[in-house]
């Protein structure tokens, strides 16, 4: 109970729905992201890029951040105003595009709202828990599912 | 290293290196002798050296289980060899039980740096070995001596004493150099063909230098291999030492390595001076320092130190391009073509010498090849032999490492399912012993090793049958060619054979060997010829690090090809005449044959703009041909092209004909193609652009 309680989770807010993803797994933060395309990556994600040396899979948050549509406009300068958050869960390390600056949230400050039996996980992200931080509804993403679902070609 | 003390750990490295040198070399006696069903002399004596040696070492490493199992063979072959001389019939249960005691040497090696190593038991191999000894002796039993002959040229029991190993040679005397100085004067002889004599000298002063005062030797200059060791095998080692503790170190001499004799020619009680003793001690401290010079042009450096330089100068390369791309962009010229280049050029050369570092033959794999061969055959009552058609060819450890695997497997999928049993092969007009060649060769950056079998050949029938059971037609299956029908004994699980063998069957199967290799920028391919027999070709390149390449920019994706598979670049605006469309694909007359010509825009759906003056890059693989158009040429360069992260997924790959990533100058991601697999995606293709819609679908997510 100690370590749940002691839990922390990253928030980031977003203009239609806000996401929060547990600290566990994120790696870092970084401001300035230059992005490339790979063919038939599908569209929630935003292209590659280089992190630390290594290639890493940046998929988009709320799917309008960056231009880079796989089949449309380069990805490169659309990213600039955006965040990569570098996300590890097992095997996978990923990047998340954000438009938002996050913020730290311990879970034993934010009220737990009881989901409704049959949430169902919208688009890419799979959705495990939702928190309410003052008026703010946040829903805490399963990376363990996430990632899974995100597999281009298993 | 929880099992040995502090000074068996410091002897740890070189007691394996040469613990798996003379594991290697009993291997290579026990496949050749059981090949031709007996030992000879040479063979019997030279298994009896293994084992003493591996048992003294053992001794000294503290590995007493492993030593007294080499002591008890050792004992074995010392009777065979005093009292049979040779063997023309040996029982298979000796070669079994010689190969048990070399598989377990080999599980010790493995694991004796682990650090919860703890030694096995060898009961029963020394069990076995015991029997077998009191067999050999009991006339009532001895039905080894009834198969082994005593010719004429074998001695009488008792007189086949070993001789000493320089009994030929010429004893001259104490040396000039050496006469009437104080201390002990010993005269050393080696085993005859141990090798490098004079290493082994030195490593004997070494062994007795922290018991004495004062050491000596003749020849002096152990380094200088070629004199110092022809002396050595001429008139022996000559030691003069000054000690307290003579007898000490005599034991110590005489229970070197390969020492098969210890004579002492003069011996002097007196202590020596002071005086003599500093003069004494520098002699061997000008010695040790002479001594660190020889070892410093030969010494064992850890792996995982190799690999840790490479990944290094990998990522000096790509920061070097990084800079050279920022200052081109700042204008500073100067700077560029002056230091940077200048840095630039040394990275490129210690990236070659980390290369050159990490090759080792290719012929190591031979041994294993043979053993699983031989073990395989014996469990099936099949008969195959290994032919080998390779030269001295080197890749980098860890190619040879994965196609070892990979070598492996096949050869066992070639005797369960290729060669017949002997009756079958006999009736069906072949020779009872089936043939497995082994063939290597090397080209333009790759390493091309093949296995072929005259054995069944692949059944085709059969494949198809299996691959309707589990529904692996992608497309009519009609519409297969043998080529593709044979390329589905590759498909994940798939096996025609009924039975679970301990060798296949298992549904464990070439599709990993195949994937494997794939990783590492490989290719796995099929011949096989129904009755006749099957090939399989393994095409990796020679080093895994970094890659020749040649990079092109199509829209705003960035592409590289390995540059060993470009051969010509064309203007498409000369060459429109020659396109022509095929089936709905383009193909281009490319000298006298029409070949696929792949537009990368349109095959990866870019929706680019077409360029102003288009490139057509003509490419070959080791199967397939094919030309490319790019928009765009950047320059040809050695770049580290890393593997595609996890969450493209296993199948990326296949179906789209990328199969990894590289960082350009400029920070930007440049897509690795597999020249094969783009070519074989554009010529399967339907009219009906099945395999485009499989690709562009995965830009919905669809999977």
């Amino acid at each position: 109970m100690e370590a749940y309680s002691t839990r922390e989770l990253l928030c980031i807010p977003g203009k239609n729905k806000s996401y929060a993803i547990e600290t566990a797994y994120v790696t870092e933060l970084c401001p300035q992201v230059q992005l490339s395309r790979i063919p038939f990556m599908p569209e929630h994600y935003a292209g590659v890029c280089s992190y630390k040396g290594n290639i890493i899979p940046v998929v988009k948050l709320h799917g309008d951040e960056g231009a880079g549509k796989a089949g449309g406009e380069p990805p490169g300068d659309a990213a600039e105003n955006s965040l990569l958050l570098v996300v590890s869960c097992g095997k996978y390390r990923l990047g998340i595009l954000i438009t938002e600056v996050p913020y730290i949230l311990p879970v034993s400050m934010a009220e737990r709202v009881e989901a409704p039996g049959d949430m169902v996980s919208t688009g890419i992200w799979a959705e495990k828990e939702i928190y309410r931080n003052e008026k703010e509804i946040l829903f805490v993403i399963d990376m363990e599912k996430t990632v899974e679902s995100l597999v281009i070609c298993p | 290293m929880g099992y040995f003390d502090a000074d068996a750990e410091d002897m740890l490295e070189v007691y394996l290196l040469e613990t798996r040198q003379l594991t290697g070399q009993l291997s290579a006696v026990l496949l050749d002798t059981e090949k031709k069903n007996a030992f000879s002399g040479e063979d019997i004596h030279n298994i009896f050296r293994i084992m003493h040696t591996i048992k003294s070492s053992s001794a000294m490493m503290g590995l007493q289980e492993l030593s007294s199992m080499a002591h008890k063979l050792e004992d074995l072959f010392a009777y065979y060899r005093e009292n049979y001389g040779k063997m023309e019939k040996a029982e298979p249960e000796l070669f079994d039980l010689l190969f048990a005691a070399s598989d377990y040497i080999e599980t010790e090696l493995e694991d004796m740096e682990n650090e919860d190593y703890s030694p096995r038991s060898t009961a029963v191999i020394e069990e076995r070995t015991e029997s077998y000894l009191i067999k050999a002796k009991d006339p009532e039993r001895e039905e080894c001596a009834g198969e082994a002959e005593n010719t004429q040229e074998n001695p009488e029991p008792g007189e086949a004493q070993e001789k000493p190993a320089a009994a030929g040679r010429h004893f001259c005397g104490i040396p000039e150099a050496l006469d009437r100085k104080r201390g002990t004067i010993v005269r050393i002889l080696f085993e005859t063909g141990c090798r490098m004599e004079n290493i082994r000298a030195f490593m004997l002063v070494r062994q007795i230098s922290s018991m004495c005062t004062a050491v000596e030797t003749f020849p002096g200059e152990l380094e200088t291999s070629g004199e110092s060791c022809r002396e050595i095998i001429e008139n022996g080692l000559f030691i003069r030492f000054e000690t307290d503790r003579k007898e000490e170190v005599l034991e110590s001499l005489r229970s070197g390595l390969f020492v098969t004799d210890c004579m002492v020619l003069e011996e002097e009680s007196n202590e020596p001076s002071t005086e003599n003793r500093k003069e004494a001690k520098n002699r061997l401290m000008g010695k040790k320092g002479q001594a660190e010079g020889r070892e410093t042009e030969f010494f064992n450096v850890r792996s995982n130190r190799l690999d840790r330089m490479q990944s290094i100068t990998g990522e000096l390369m790509l920061h070097m391009l990084t800079l050279e791309n920022e200052l081109e962009s700042m204008g500073l010229e100067e700077i560029r073509e002056g230091s940077a280049h200048q840095i630039s050029r040394l990275i490129s050369e210690m990236e070659r010498t980390v290369m050159e570092m990490r090759l080792v033959s290719v012929h190591k794999i031979v041994p294993r090849l043979r053993r699983i061969l031989r073990d395989i055959c014996r469990d099936q009552n099949k008969e195959a032999e290994l032919i080998l058609e390779c030269g001295d060819l080197e890749a980098d450890k860890s190619v040879v490492e994965y196609v070892s695997e990979a070598l492996m497997h096949i050869i066992r999928n070639a005797v369960d399912h290729g060669i017949e049993p002997p009756e079958e092969r006999e009736a069906a007009g072949k020779s009872r012993r089936g043939k497995i060649i082994f063939s290597a060769e090397s080209t333009a950056g790759e390493l091309r090793l093949s296995l072929s079998d005259d054995g069944t050949g692949l059944d085709d029938g059969k494949i198809r049958e299996r691959a309707r059971e589990r529904g692996l037609f992608t497309k009519p299956e009609e519409e297969y060619n043998l080529q593709e029908i044979q390329e589905l004994i590759l498909s994940p699980g798939f096996t025609t054979n009924e039975q679970v063998t301990e060798y296949s069957g298992r549904g464990v199967g070439l599709d990993v060997v195949k994937n494997v290799l794939e990783d590492v920028g490989g290719n796995l391919y099929i011949h096989s010829v129904k009755g006749k027999g099957s090939t399989f070709t393994i095409v990796v390149p020679l080093s895994l690090a970094t890659m020749e390449c040649t990079r092109f920019r199509v829209g705003d994706c960035r592409f590289s090809v390995p540059a060993r598979h470009v051969y010509r670049f064309l203007d498409l605006e000369k060459n429109r005449d020659n396109v022509e469309r095929i089936n709905g694909k383009d193909y281009i007359l490319y000298e006298d044959r029409m070949v696929p010509l792949i537009d990368l825009n349109r095959f990866y759906h870019l929706q680019a703009k077409e360029a102003e003056h288009p490139v057509i890059v003509y490419v070959r693989g080791n199967e397939k041909e094919g030309c490319i158009l790019v928009d765009y040429m950047y320059e040809q360069k050695r770049i580290v092209v890393k593997q595609l992260p996890p969450l493209f997924g296993l199948g990326f790959r296949k179906r789209t004909g990328i199969s990894g990533c590289s960082i350009m100058g400029n920070g930007s991601i440049c897509a690795a193609i597999d020249t094969e697999i783009l070519i074989g995606l554009y010529e399967k293709e339907d009219v009906h652009g099945s395999l485009q819609h499989q690709r562009t679908s995965l830009y919905s997510g669809e999977k």
